[in-house]
């Protein structure tokens, strides 16, 4: 899948304007903050809906506006489709297909896949189970719009149980019937997750290995926040039951998989604790490279748009190779500063120049 | 420029109706504003006697302008089940089926935790009064099918069942006449678990 082509107006400083992709790799150049990044961000929101960098859209319209829009043109296997993004001061965010708004990425065929790489992607390692959960929600959730919807159901089962543990004495009866449906949900997201993780360990452990060499194994895990014992929805409100104390006492739900994480080890080492800034950057990419994998086996060999942001410094030559590999597939917008190297054997489709809001293709 | 304070105020108060921004608002007021004193007169006749007539049927909680409300006094209705509901606008979908003989409870809303709506806010005492005075063999619950009003049920479902009442969820599924490719997910999900033998 790929996108063909892309306009934007008052989109950060992107002013007014469109450029044609090419559907291999799009090397984006120009100096720091000319814009480049938010020509990635703009393909991000047109796959996802939303920022991965900002809630707030009046951060998003370029200053002195009121609003902005992005507009896409998508091409599948199955026929081409436009989307399109736009917000203002009078109009929330909100994602349309063939100019008919919706809920962006519930339908497989008519929606954008993306796969986003970018400096605080090395939080994945060193950050809190939050950065990770992100991961398992954002890059490969998207492969499934009924995870989606189970994950957004559970976050408002569980804020309204959280503020009835808050709002004084809540009765047994009025906790299990929420607990009744925190189970439910919860369990779905945790045989999802279980199922994402199993699934992502071994390519991830594969591409760790192509770039670390002789090193020990990436080990992928996944911890629910969900006691083991717990197998049915009976079990879990027991569980729940169990907390009730406990929550009640603190005033949030102390169990469940709000509370998730993913375990990386390199060998019988902690990653989080133990990985030099090398070895954290390795692992990173290795989970984005099982992700691109996973969701092109996912979407029956069509592979997602790679956006890969400020990647080309610091690379050693594992890291070079494994780049390598990974952008030999599908589209790819890459950013690099001038002068900064590209991986030996990248066939770059077309080059353009970011500067001062501007963009412009080069002469190849 | 300003606009005459009679003007203003129309329009504010228009634009705290539910569903009308300013820009309705204008639009609205300047039509008003247009029609012939007569026909705007019975305009604001029909919404201050609909205020003044409406009260809650002291059975159902449902507006009624007798009290109780035509539904409760009917004598051909099956005074046994009582369908419970969120809103008036509920009975009144329902009823447009012709097909249901039973009685109704409205609670006015849904149990909302984030909005500070527990079940004292709603009218569930009155339902637990009307079960209490016996005759009820089935609760059937149909509020709405997203979290709160699922929340809702199953507390109604809680609280009842152990009183030996039959407590019943309406089902979910596929809307009549509606093409399979068009349904989200997650009703395709629950039909799908609620399918039937054929």
């Amino acid at each position: 899948m790929r996108v063909v082509r892309i306009g934007w107006r008052h989109f950060r400083n992107l002013v007014a304007g469109g450029v044609e992709l090419d559907a291999g790799v799009n090397l984006i150049e120009g100096p720091n903050a000319q814009g480049k990044t938010n020509l990635l961000e703009a393909v991000a929101m047109l796959a996802w809906g939303r920022s991965p960098r900002t809630q707030h859209d009046a951060q998003i319209w370029t200053a002195g506006e009121s609003g902005y829009r992005l507009d896409g043109e998508v091409e599948r296997r199955s026929g081409s489709f436009r989307i399109a993004v736009e917000a203002s001061a009078q109009q929330r965010r909100r994602w349309l297909r063939g100019g008919v708004a919706r809920r962006a990425g519930v339908d497989p065929l008519g929606s954008l896949r993306a796969v986003l790489f970018w400096p605080d992607h090395l939080e994945l390692v060193k950050g809190g189970p939050a950065v990770r959960r992100d991961f398992l929600d954002e890059d490969l959730g998207q492969s499934s719009p009924r995870y989606q919807s189970a994950v957004r159901r559970y976050d408002r089962i569980l804020s309204s149980r959280n503020a009835l543990l808050r709002g004084g004495e809540p009765s047994g009866a009025l906790l299990d019937a929420w607990d009744a449906q925190l189970a439910e949900a919860g369990l779905a997201i945790r045989a999802a997750r279980e199922r994402m993780v199993a699934a992502i360990a071994p390519l991830a452990r594969e591409s760790y290995a192509a770039m670390a060499g002789a090193s020990p194994a990436l080990e992928v895990r996944y911890v629910s926040g969900v006691p083991a014992q717990v197998s049915d929805a009976a079990d879990f409100c027991a569980a729940l039951r169990e907390r009730r104390a406990v929550d009640l006492a603190r005033g949030v739900t102390t169990l469940g998989p709000h509370r998730d994480d993913v375990a990386l080890a390199i060998g019988t080492r902690d990653a989080r604790s133990a990985a030099s800034q090398g070895e954290q950057r390795t692992v990173a990419l290795s989970l984005k490279w099982a992700a691109h994998r996973w969701l092109t086996e996912q979407d029956h060999g069509e592979t997602p748009v790679l956006l890969l942001d400020d990647v080309l410094s610091e690379l050693d030559e594992g890291r070079r190779r494994g780049l390598a590999q990974l952008i030999g597939k599908g589209q790819v917008l890459l950013t690099r500063v001038p002068n900064e190297a590209l991986p030996a054997g990248v066939p770059v489709g077309r080059r353009l120049r970011v500067e001062g809001g501007v963009v412009e293709v080069l002469a190849p | 420029m300003a606009l005459p304070d009679p003007i203003a105020r129309l329009m504010e108060e228009l634009a705290r109706l539910p569903g009308i921004g300013p820009k309705s608002a204008q639009r609205l007021a300047y039509h008003l504003l247009k029609q012939d004193p007569e026909s705007v007169r019975r305009l604001a006749t029909a919404m201050v006697e609909a205020r003044r007539q409406s009260r809650f049927c002291s059975v159902c909680q449902d507006l009624t302008d007798q009290d109780p409300c035509r539904i409760c006094r009917s004598p051909g209705r099956d005074a046994s089940v009582i369908l419970v509901v969120e809103d008036p606008k509920d009975v009144q979908a329902v009823e447009r089926t012709g097909e249901y003989r039973g009685l109704y409870h409205v609670l006015h809303g849904a149990i909302a935790p984030m909005d500070g709506v527990g079940p004292e806010s709603l009218r569930i005492a009155e339902l637990g009064q009307r079960l209490l005075q016996g005759g009820v063999k089935e609760l059937i619950l149909a509020t709405d099918p997203d979290v709160e009003g699922d929340a809702t049920a199953l507390y109604l479902a809680r609280l009842y069942q152990p009183a030996g009442v039959r407590v019943t969820r309406i089902a979910r599924g596929l809307p009549v006449g509606g093409d399979l490719d068009y349904a989200d997910e997650s009703t395709l999900v629950k039909a799908l678990e609620g399918r039937q033998e054929i």
